[in-house]
């Protein structure tokens, strides 16, 4: 009943503070306005598709294509001068400029290997090469219609069907999806992933190990004050776990609530709440280490704004920078991520939790016999 | 004056543990972005190691590898080798590969039984992230192509079937046609003609990022200059009033100190990134860092004074700094979201900054106008919010 007692008044003291709810608030806004903002996707370039004959039935299926597929790309449909000044403006990437007559077009490339269409660019990088695939994809169907037919005519001239021509090239057998992607774990990688809304879940997940962390810190503060001199080791270590994780579990759960009602979480939701968990007794773990180690309030202070840049650049939120992969597995961010990713790490994931609080009990030991001594 | 003198002796006190921590976060972001200039904003693509594993017998893979690697444009950015599979998932997991493709036994046999037999690309387990979306978008157009090319193939013999023209020959010809496609294929190159125009004021992915780490780093110096930002006791700005020093003054003096030493730290950083970027640095360019540095700086001024606690503050701003240089387009770049992110991220804080330090890079004007309310709007309210909790 008292250990009971204790975790709530120690809780307790933390909605006494006023900026703790401000921050709780803004967690949970600012978790729903990614998700909101967020929600329709995004695009790696933005490119003007314009058709010199808007009424050309041929461009009009190519452009359909285009704005049809579930790409990272983002297509506009409109004219070629308007489309080469949405790129000199720098409102859009590139311009394809597909020409009048597509299918002479095509032709004249098969005779004299002239190019069919026109890229216009307004910036260069890996990205380009990308969407330069995409647009031979969409025009391919014309281009393989063709090889098609001038193969026919050039081996069977004699009574040449055209319609059965038509017919066969549509109605031929298919064989369905040739390429299948999938992780190592035989778990499948979909179409058109959310890239943007990736990350959401790693931005959102560095506010719960800020919370942490400043939770930490105000035990530190509390413990430089004298607060806890007449406890042993061990209970002072309990105060601890109880100051942190409460903070870290509060903010997570608003985090999680955030995420699934601005509809974030659309499935397993029970293992979502879990890695969740996991996540805050893990950022809780990682911050009493450091906060075991760190000798005054002061200098944990001057850690935080560093071990936040370092979640936010090495873990892989935005991009995984494979060389820097040994520190990511020191932060909490990395296994969450990892465990939100594959389930089969949340072995990893516990393991580490487990460290992360033996450690910062040992130096815990550590610091009181020294301080003993 | 005497209350100036205190602000920058009360500042420079602080001042070479908010330096350290300066450092220490200069170098995390500095370490960051090059990895991240190598990995995306350079003009030749990292090559992607692809493995290729499972029934590689037969001469088509021996040929399709050839021409993969030696005739087509895709030899720019991807590498291939054969292994053994379970090979293969060592490397994929040691960071040697990025990805194998495994065919499944039996896979060309299969295909011209017309027995549906998928390739799989198999690759790490990772977040998902722009990594993946790639990797999806990519497989996505080449099994587009390759459906496209089955109809060329199988519509063919489907002609001969029901046309009974050449049924003798079908096996050659099926053998021709493929050729056909895949000399189509690997001359893709050539199928559009690719102009680049200069674009007004944009920036190449190198500056775009420098300028977005500046932001960040100007964003990080609210936590990190908390020494220097934190208030004093109430009581005092209460002494300081009654020996004449108001309210108001006493909040210009303190900014005033703030600002000076912000400046000091960040204009260099500015103007060597400048000469890095662009080997000149030009008068646009000074009066928009100074602009971005003003906005910044007392925006972090009226939090700590809007604020009682520290812990709060840091809470808060750090908040913020995470959400205004996302939406900004610190991270990924802006044009990557939707119209109405980049709306919000374009009046955020960190917006105002980066879209100034774009603007200065690019020798344009725009920017200063929404830098100097930022900065105007921010000292007024940290007036307000001291005079009301010195009236308390």
């Amino acid at each position: 009943m008292t250990a009971i007692r204790r975790i709530c008044l120690l809780t307790k003291r933390l909605f006494k503070k006023p900026g703790f709810i401000v921050i709780l608030v803004t967690c949970f806004l600012f978790s729903g306005a990614l998700c909101t903002f967020c929600d329709d996707g995004g695009s790696v370039v933005r490119v003007a598709v314009a058709l010199t004959d808007p009424d050309d039935p041929v461009l009009q299926r190519i452009a359909k294509r285009l704005t049809d597929a579930e790409s990272i790309i983002k297509f506009t449909v409109t004219s070629p001068q308007e489309a080469k000044d949405a790129v000199e403006s720098g409102d859009m990437d590139e311009a394809w400029i597909l020409p009048e007559d597509i299918e002479l077009a095509i032709e004249k490339y098969f005779l004299e290997r002239t190019p069919i269409a026109t890229v216009i660019r307004g910036r260069q990088d890996v990205t380009n090469l990308l969407s330069v695939e995409r647009l031979n994809a969409a025009i391919y169907p014309e281009m393989s219609y063709r090889v098609y037919v001038d193969f026919i005519k050039s081996n069977f001239p004699d009574n040449l069907d055209e319609a059965q021509l038509r017919k066969s090239y549509d109605e031929s057998f298919k064989l369905g999806k040739l390429i299948e992607t999938q992780t190592v774990d035989s778990v499948a990688v979909s179409d058109g992933d959310d890239f943007l809304g990736a990350s959401t879940r790693g931005i959102v997940a560095l506010v719960v190990l800020f919370a942490a962390l400043s939770a930490q810190m105000y035990y530190l503060d509390d413990r430089e004050k004298g607060c806890f001199d007449g406890f042993n080791q061990g209970k002072s270590f309990g105060f601890n776990l109880i100051t942190v994780m409460g903070a870290a579990l509060i903010c997570a759960v608003l985090c999680f609530c955030s995420l699934w009602v601005f509809g974030y979480f659309k499935e397993a939701l029970l293992w979502e709440g879990i890695s969740y968990i996991v996540y805050a007794v893990g950022c809780g773990g990682f911050c009493m280490l450091l906060g075991a180690v760190m000798k005054k309030t002061s200098l944990f202070g001057v850690l935080i704004p560093f071990v936040m840049i370092l979640s936010l650049f090495v873990s892989p939120i935005f991009f995984e920078i494979s060389l820097l992969r040994p520190i990511a597995m020191l932060l909490p961010c990395y296994w969450y991520l990892q465990m939100a990713a594959n389930a089969s790490m949340t072995g990893f994931a516990l393991l580490y939790l487990v460290i992360t609080l033996a450690l910062s009990y040992l130096a815990g030991i550590l610091r009181s016999k020294h301080l003993r001594v | 004056m005497n209350y100036l003198r205190l602000c920058f002796k009360r500042c420079l006190k602080a001042l070479p543990a908010v330096f350290a921590v300066t450092a220490a976060v200069v170098l995390t972001v500095a370490l960051a972005v090059s990895a991240l200039v190598a990995t995306s904003g350079q003009d030749e693509l990292p090559k992607t190691r692809v493995g290729l594993v499972g029934d590689l017998e037969g001469t088509y893979f021996d040929i399709g590898i050839y021409a993969l690697e030696n005739l087509d444009s895709s030899a720019d950015y991807v590498s291939f080798s054969m292994h053994e599979r379970a090979e293969a998932e060592r490397m994929l997991l040691t960071g040697e590969l990025d990805g194998y493709l495994f065919i499944p036994d039996g896979f060309v046999t299969a295909i011209i039984k017309r027995e549906p037999v998928p390739l799989k690309y198999v690759v790490r387990s990772e977040p998902s992230g722009l990594g993946t979306a790639l990797v999806a978008e990519v497989v996505d157009i080449a099994a587009q192509m390759v459906g496209e090319t089955q109809n060329g193939i199988y519509g063919m013999q489907e002609y001969v079937y029901k046309t009974q023209k050449g049924v003798g020959s079908l096996y050659k010809q099926v053998e021709q046609i493929n050729l056909k496609y895949v000399t189509n294929a690997l001359d893709r190159a050539l199928w559009v003609d690719v102009q680049t125009v200069n674009v007004a004021g944009a920036p190449d992915m190198a500056s775009y990022y420098g300028y977005s780490a500046l932001t960040v780093l100007l964003m990080l110096w609210g936590i990190a200059a908390f020494g220097l930002l934190k208030r004093g006791p109430v009581d005092f700005s209460r002494f300081a009033a009654s020996k004449g020093v108001s309210v108001q003054r006493q909040c210009a003096l303190e900014y005033f100190a703030f600002f000076v030493i912000t400046l000091m730290i960040f204009l260099p950083i500015a103007l060597g990134l400048k000469l890095i970027l662009s080997g000149s640095i030009d008068v646009v360019f000074i009066l928009l860092a100074l602009c971005a540095v003003f906005a910044v700086s007392a925006t972090e001024f009226l939090v700590y004074r809007a604020f009682e606690k520290t812990v709060s503050v840091i809470l808060f701003w750090f908040t913020l700094t995470l959400f205004s240089c996302y939406t900004a387009g610190c991270f990924y770049p802006s044009w990557f979201f939707p119209e109405a992110v980049r709306a919000v991220g374009a009046l955020s804080p960190a917006g105002a900054v980066f879209e100034a330090m774009k603007s200065g890079g690019a020798g344009e004007l725009e920017g200063v106008l929404i830098c100097l309310i930022y900065g105007a709007v921010s000292i007024a309210l940290a007036v307000l919010f001291s005079k009301r909790r010195v009236s308390r």
